[in-house]
């Protein structure tokens, strides 16, 4: 029997995601090997208010991630609502 | 140095854009400033409240330095954005492209200003007389 193991993130949510979640910044545990899909629909499984929005990016460190990038332990992830500088 | 990036609460400046791309190598100088617009069909706007990821921002604002003068070059180019609450017909961003012709200026400067509001981290709420909104948050 195979055991999950997990990791652990720091989140940051911006913009309308940060009014969601109801904070700035917070750790979560998320399984081992999980993609940046996965991860996604762990927010919006977590925050149903998500599913109301137009649509969020992550970004890994300062990058856009794509989906199929996978989370390593200790990675700062982000919330990017849609952008609307300028 | 031919690009320069700046994120900032204190006002942008004009003279410092101008300052920045101005160039002996250069003859056309073309300065997008986007201001604070009060009203908006019938809703009038108290003010709006930015929020950056600033090293993100940074990045994908270089990028697009990067991007716009490999396209339109030689050139420099300048991008700065403010962040925080302003009111009324405060400056928010300033782009400023400095090429040797004024047709290559203000492509980069539509490209550069296009892109930033494609790609570059930072939000914007809407603070009304009865209320406050995230924008292009909802469909």
């Amino acid at each position: 029997m195979s055991q999950v193991t997990s990791i652990k993130v720091s989140v940051y949510a911006f913009g309308v995601s940060k009014d969601i979640i109801g904070k700035k910044q917070f750790e979560m545990s998320i399984p081992e090997d999980s993609s940046v899909s996965e991860f996604k629909q762990l927010i919006v499984d977590q925050y149903p208010r998500f599913r109301d929005i137009t649509g969020f990016h992550i970004a890994i460190g300062d990058e856009y991630a794509r989906d199929e990038d996978s989370i390593s332990n200790d990675d700062q992830l982000s919330i990017l609502p849609p952008v609307s500088g300028g | 140095m031919d690009i320069k990036t700046h994120i900032t609460s204190d006002p942008l400046s004009l003279d410092h854009a101008f300052e920045f791309i101005n160039d002996e190598r250069y003859g056309g100088n073309c300065l997008f400033v986007g201001t604070v617009r009060k009203v908006t069909e019938q809703q009038v706007t108290e003010a709006l409240e930015f929020e950056s990821f600033d090293a993100m921002a940074l990045k994908e604002m270089e990028k697009i330095g990067k991007q716009v003068l490999a396209k339109h070059g030689p050139g420099k180019c300048y991008i700065a954005h403010r962040k925080g609450h302003v009111g009324p017909s405060t400056i928010v961003v300033i782009i400023g492209i400095s090429t040797p012709y004024r047709k290559t200026a203000f492509k980069a400067c539509e490209q550069a200003i296009d892109t930033l509001k494609e790609t570059v981290p930072i939000w914007k709420k809407e603070i009304l007389e009865d209320g406050s909104f995230w924008v292009n948050a909802h469909p």
